[in-house]
């Protein structure tokens, strides 16, 4: 059996076993993904403890809906997708707040990339004027390493309709970024 | 697998050194237990389960039975006896990209009303349809703007002194920060951050349009949002959001759904948490939604810590009722969903709110009867989160959709509430809130 193989074996049984209400698994699972979840919250809210509530929301979600969840081996993808949706409501209700802060406060750590490449506090006031909509899709693409169709299932969107809002996120991500 | 382009590889790069920004300390053994202990899973709908003592069984179906008959009847009298007038239809404002857009009923743009740099966000038309209200962002402060119909700016009433400190965001945001305007169309009432940004929080104010200014109303220690008028203007309901704000001077007991005189005595809390919650919910008592015509409060709210779900309360916190909970609409298959985001229909007979159907998450916009009768999915339409919006006759609700086959859009739908079928598609790509201006019978 290989290492992968054991790995998604692994996986199943304890989705299975947290789905039966073993809390032991579930804190397995939560210990496995829980920066995942943050990772890709903060992206859609550009602000840190919206994406740990987030993160927090998605668990008790997930908590509640392991026992629907039909593939086991899908469950990264729906996780960080049921926290991307979390951080989205969350930026909607707080969206120019955070903005206004994230002009105000730039992170201290956002130096401008060695390579010249994009510069952290650019890419922080690119995405707060995405819609957060489109902010979630690229974070799932980009930061969870999602695939179309993968995105488009836990989105209820076709793949299609996934890489047109990302075309859509691109073009104005470029217009704002890209300054070679 | 295509090959990326130089820029989408480096943006790739970018986001995923952004990300890293974000960390997390949660202790994975102690957060699962108090998640599994706090949230037992719920049964299935469909599981039998009452059946293991029938007599006892028979006979709470029968106080039940006879509670809800008593419910029912006491919001038909209500809505018997002060059932406001539909009206026509007039303009819908939009806000998109910071402008404020009036369009037709065919969502055809016929004046783009922002001319400011900065944006104007949230737009809410009188009662009597004579004027405009919306959000102006002008440097770090929000003044409120107030135009006629054809765009004329009536008034600019400023937010600085009311809130009082030079370093306050004064902003409203979100889509409850939505302004509301009293049933005579002579006041409006909305919440402002008040106070330093680290310790800032949202307190309501009532504006008067006669020019003496926002003047704040309530209880500073208690942390108030989305507040709107009672159908008669002389009460406003709010969200009290404690729990959200843990530091001195603000009272530890302070969430739930709150009643207060319009000049902010005799403020009383009318639905508070239930035990079971040990997080902060952001979800229960938003945006409540005041009964038109009637004495009911519609609000979000759960009862077990987990779900959420629509109940409705009077004003003086009697005749508590969720009705999520004996809903029998399964979309997709599964009874389990979240409803949120309730909305009047204009006659107050009726209420509208968005379902949240698992296992896909999406969204859905159900109407029901205000005693909890006549329960149906409005179309088989995936809608965005935000709320609906019912036209000033009662005939149709905006819902916000994304084709889920091309992806295009978000658009707006016109939804015929009777059919379930979308009526009109209107191609203005909204932010936050669309308003629907009513015009005399």
């Amino acid at each position: 059996m290989s290492g992968e193989a054991a790995d998604t074996t692994t996986l199943v049984a304890t989705v299975e076993r947290a789905a039966q209400g073993d809390e032991l698994a579930f804190a397995r699972l939560v210990a496995t993904y829980q920066g995942d979840l943050v990772r890709v919250a903060y992206v859609v809210t550009g602000d840190q403890a919206l994406a740990e509530d987030a993160a927090e929301a998605a668990w008790w979600i997930a908590w509640r809906k392991l026992p629907s969840l039909r593939e086991a081996a899908s469950l990264r993808g729906w996780l960080v997708a049921v926290a991307a949706n979390e951080a989205r409501k969350l930026a909607g209700r707080r969206r120019r707040h955070a903005v206004i802060e994230l002009r105000l406060e730039p992170p201290p750590e956002s130096l401008p990339d060695p390579a010249g490449e994009i510069d952290a506090v650019d890419l922080a006031d690119a995405l707060g004027r995405l819609d957060p909509r489109d902010r979630e899709v690229v974070a799932l693409r980009y930061v969870s390493d999602l695939p179309s169709d993968e995105i488009g299932h836990v989105l209820n969107l076709s793949a299609s309709g996934v890489r047109s809002r990302l075309a859509r996120a691109l073009r104005r991500l470029r217009k704002d970024l890209d300054h070679d | 697998m295509t090959e990326q382009d130089p820029f989408e590889a480096r943006l790739a790069a970018a986001l995923r050194r952004y990300a890293a920004e974000a960390t997390s300390d949660l202790d994975p053994v102690a957060f699962a237990h108090l998640v599994v202990t706090r949230a037992p899973r719920r049964r299935r709908a469909w599981q039998p389960a009452r059946h293991s003592t029938p007599v006892l069984g028979y006979a709470v179906w029968l106080l039940l039975l006879a509670a809800l008959l008593a419910i029912a009847l006491g919001v038909g009298a209500l809505n018997r006896s002060q059932r406001p007038a539909l009206g026509s239809v007039g303009q819908i404002a939009f806000d998109t990209g910071g402008h404020i857009l009036l369009s037709d009923v065919a969502g055809v743009v016929r004046l783009d009303l922002s001319s400011a740099k900065g944006g104007d966000y949230l737009p809410s038309w009188s009662p009597d349809g004579t004027k405009l209200a919306f959000w102006r962002e002008t440097g770090p402060f929000f003044s409120i703007v107030i135009v006629d119909p054809d765009g004329r700016t009536v008034a600019t009433i400023p937010t600085e002194q009311a809130t009082g400190d030079p370093h306050s965001m004064a902003w409203a945001g979100g889509a409850g920060g939505a302004l509301g305007w009293s049933p005579d169309s002579s006041r409006l009432v909305c919440w402002m951050w008040v106070g330093p940004q680290e310790t800032a929080i949202p307190l309501v104010f009532v504006v008067p349009l006669d020019g003496s200014g926002p003047r704040r109303v309530g209880d500073p220690a208690i942390p108030s949002i989305d507040p709107v008028w009672s159908s008669e203007g002389d009460h406003i309901a709010f969200a009290g959001m404690g729990m959200l704000f843990p530091q001195p001077g603000i009272a530890v007991d302070s969430t739930g759904l709150f009643v207060m005189d319009a000049d902010g005595a005799n403020l009383h809390r009318v639905s508070r948490p239930t035990g079971t919650t040990q997080q902060p919910d952001i979800q229960s008592f938003r945006e409540p939604q005041w009964q038109p015509g009637g004495d009911l409060i519609a609000y979000p709210a759960s009862p077990d810590g987990v779900l959420i779900h629509v109940f409705v309360v009077r004003s003086d916190g009697s005749g508590e009722r969720d009705l999520s909970r004996d809903l029998n609409l399964e979309i997709g298959g599964y009874p389990l969903s979240d409803d949120a985001s309730p909305a009047w229909s204009p006659d107050g007979r009726r209420i509208a709110f968005i379902r949240r159907a698992e296992p896909t998450g999406g969204y859905h916009p159900v109407i029901i009867n205000a005693d909890g009768t006549n329960p149906r999915v409005l179309g088989d339409l995936a809608v965005d989160a935000l709320a609906l919006t019912w036209s000033p006759d009662g005939k149709t609700v905006l819902a916000y959709v994304t084709n889920p086959q091309s992806g295009t859009g978000p658009v707006v739908l016109q939804i015929d509430v009777d059919s379930g079928r979308p009526a009109r598609t209107i191609a203005v790509d909204f932010d936050q809130r669309a308003a629907w201006q009513r015009l005399p019978p």
